[in-house]
């Protein structure tokens, strides 16, 4: 075979091969392409930075995480959410000294938008007696004449009985809201769960305050909420008379979304 | 004058000529020429031959080219068949040895002009009476029926006086009444070159909010065979749907390659299409806190049937259905509901619109 004809043969094969190349290209490019086209989650804290980064002023003007001592809060590797590298970590006496209002927290606030899903997972290690209140989230809006910033909504563990935990839903306005399921839901120990709520901020009886556990609804309440379009949310932990203490809680992937997340909701491709 | 069958038979001879309006009037002459059996019949002309005394002074006597006509009048006539056919050859048969005497007869009809030559006839309307023009006709007529492989082998146009053509329209021939049959005609060609210009509407299935997209579609099929290759494309207006529960705005870029079976009829032509069918693909969110537009590439197969009305060339209006089938189509993708559904799996579409064959 002379120089000439075999240079033609291997000029044959790498045009060959270059067309089956450029073929499998464009069958790969057409299979199954994933057209990521946007996102309806307006601000997510998955902690994966290892602090909390996250909770600052962008996007909505104020962020914060915060523990007075005793009680601490920290970014965790010991328990997390679907594999994810940290959580945050909130520890917190839960002695009767304790006194309100003094615990860990994650906060935003500012420029939240009047309507919004709030989620957030849980891992509670183990069951704890709650003696008097353990808040995990919160709502705060403008009350008041003239409106000033004030608490509104506190979802909180309760301790049913012993080894169960559950919920319940207090309005400083008010008192307890009425649940709409006919048992206090069961609060799972040692597992992972979800809490999203649905906030509507509005003066009159369009306001809105919707609560999931786990994706099940629990709670549905219309109503009268802030007077202006101010508007905080509070992941925390604070509680008084918790037993075994100090009580910890691990918190992971909260979001604020205009649609809602769910349990199988993702906050990142 | 010049018609295509005959172009294509006697494309030889006219690749010879040097001046075009020869080679087509001598083409097409040839052409009838041969279809009134020139050279088996000039036996039989000697009994048709008009006297050459009839006109012709003695020193004319030789010269074989007879008749009253003002014009052509029969000398031009002859001293242009003399620059065609050598005067030795012509004379040699029309009046050699054991030929009969035969003439070649030119009249004048006033806006036409007819040549008899060996008992074959053939009018010519020439209404601008251009007598020269008339005279070359005559003569490559007389040429042609007389010895044509003479003047074929000789190079037709080699010798002067060929000159380019006159202004006039070139006389258009009005009967034949050689005994020849005409010979069956040729079935029209198909267009080599199919072009389609059609608004279309497309739509895919399954989508909760079904998408319709207007545009226009352009497709060329190439080739004169009952199957042949096509290659098609369409612009399309975006149009709004849904993916789940992600509202779109879809755009799509459709591309198609494949090959056309055309059933032909006395008045429809039925057509079958198969096909790769590409698409590109774009989808932006309309109503997602963040919206993204993304771009994809569809790849699959493509079917369509269509039915146009049986025009060799020129416009014909048809009309088509067709559907794509995409094995894989894109995924839609968006927080936080992750991976809310794929693009349509079928896409159908309709077109109506014209069909443009040319040859």
């Amino acid at each position: 075979m002379d120089g000439r004809l075999r240079g033609r043969l291997v000029g044959n094969a790498m045009r060959t091969r270059a067309t089956l190349l450029a073929l499998s290209g464009l069958l790969a490019l057409g299979c199954g392409q994933d057209l990521d086209v946007g996102s309806d989650v307006l601000w997510a804290s998955r902690f994966e930075g290892g602090n909390f980064a996250e909770w600052s002023s962008d996007p909505f003007g104020f962020g914060n995480s915060s523990a007075t001592t005793p009680n601490t809060i920290e970014v965790s590797n010991e328990r997390t959410h679907l594999g994810s590298a940290y959580a945050a970590k909130m520890t917190v006496s839960g002695t009767a000294t304790n006194t309100q209002g003094i615990g860990a927290s994650l906060v935003q606030n500012g420029g939240l938008p009047t309507q919004a899903y709030y989620s957030a997972w849980y891992y509670l290690p183990q069951s704890v007696t709650v003696g008097y209140y353990w808040v995990i989230m919160k709502f705060r809006a403008a009350l008041g004449n003239p409106p000033t910033q004030a608490e509104l909504f506190d979802v909180n563990f309760t301790s049913p009985s012993a080894g169960k935990m559950s919920l319940r839903v207090y309005d400083h306005r008010n008192g307890d809201l009425p649940l709409s399921v006919p048992q206090p839901p069961d609060v799972p120990v040692n597992t992972w769960f979800q809490l999203e709520a649905f906030y509507r901020d509005a003066s009159d009886s369009t306001g809105r305050f919707t609560l999931w556990l786990n994706g099940q609804p629990i709670l549905d309440w219309q109503g009268a909420t802030g007077l202006t379009s101010w508007v905080a949310w509070d992941v925390v932990s604070v509680g008084e008379a918790l037993l075994p203490e100090p009580a910890i809680l691990y918190i992971d992937d909260c979001a604020i979304s205009r649609t809602r997340v769910g349990p199988t909701g993702l906050l990142a491709e | 004058m010049a018609r295509p069958n005959s172009t294509i038979v006697f494309g030889g001879y006219v690749r010879a000529c040097r001046y075009l309006w020869v080679c087509v009037i001598a083409t097409s002459l040839f052409a009838a020429g041969g279809r009134a059996h020139a050279a088996d019949d000039a036996t039989k002309s000697a009994e048709s031959s008009p006297s050459e005394s009839s006109g012709s002074a003695g020193s004319r006597a030789l010269v074989p080219v007879i008749g009253e006509s003002l014009c052509p009048v029969p000398d031009a006539v002859w001293q242009e068949l003399v620059t065609l056919v050598p005067r030795e050859r012509l004379i040699a048969r029309l009046r050699g040895p054991g030929k009969p005497n035969a003439s070649i007869q030119i009249e004048d009809l006033g806006a036409m002009f007819r040549i008899s030559v060996l008992n074959k006839v053939r009018e010519y309307r020439e209404e601008a009476r251009e007598c020269a023009y008339r005279a070359k006709v005559a003569a490559l007529f007389a040429a042609l029926i007389i010895d044509p492989t003479a003047l074929v082998s000789a190079g037709l146009c080699e010798r002067p006086p060929c000159s380019p053509p006159p202004e006039p329209a070139p006389p258009a021939r009005i009967e034949a009444k050689a005994e020849a049959p005409a010979p069956p005609p040729a079935p029209p060609s198909q267009p080599l070159v199919r072009l389609e210009l059609s608004p279309t509407l497309m739509t895919g299935l399954g989508a909760k909010e079904l998408a319709a997209h207007w545009g226009g579609v352009l497709r060329i099929a190439l080739g004169r065979g009952p199957v042949v290759p096509l290659l098609g494309a369409a612009a399309l207006w975006p149009a709004n749907t849904s993916v789940g529960d992600v509202r779109l705005r879809q755009w799509r870029l459709p591309l198609d390659l494949g090959i056309r079976a055309t059933l032909p009829s006395s008045w429809i032509d039925l057509y079958g299409e198969v096909g790769l069918a590409f698409a590109l693909l774009s989808e932006r969110a309309r109503d997602l806190a963040t919206a993204k537009t993304q771009t994809g590439i569809e790849l699959g197969g493509r079917v369509s049937l269509g039915a146009r009305l049986s025009r060799r060339a020129g416009l014909a209006p048809f009309i088509s259905l067709q559907a794509e089938f995409l094995p894989d189509p894109p995924r839609v993708f968006a927080l936080p509901e992750g991976a809310a559904g794929r693009t349509p799996y079928v896409w159908m579409g309709a077109c109506v619109g014209a069909s443009w064959g040319m040859r």
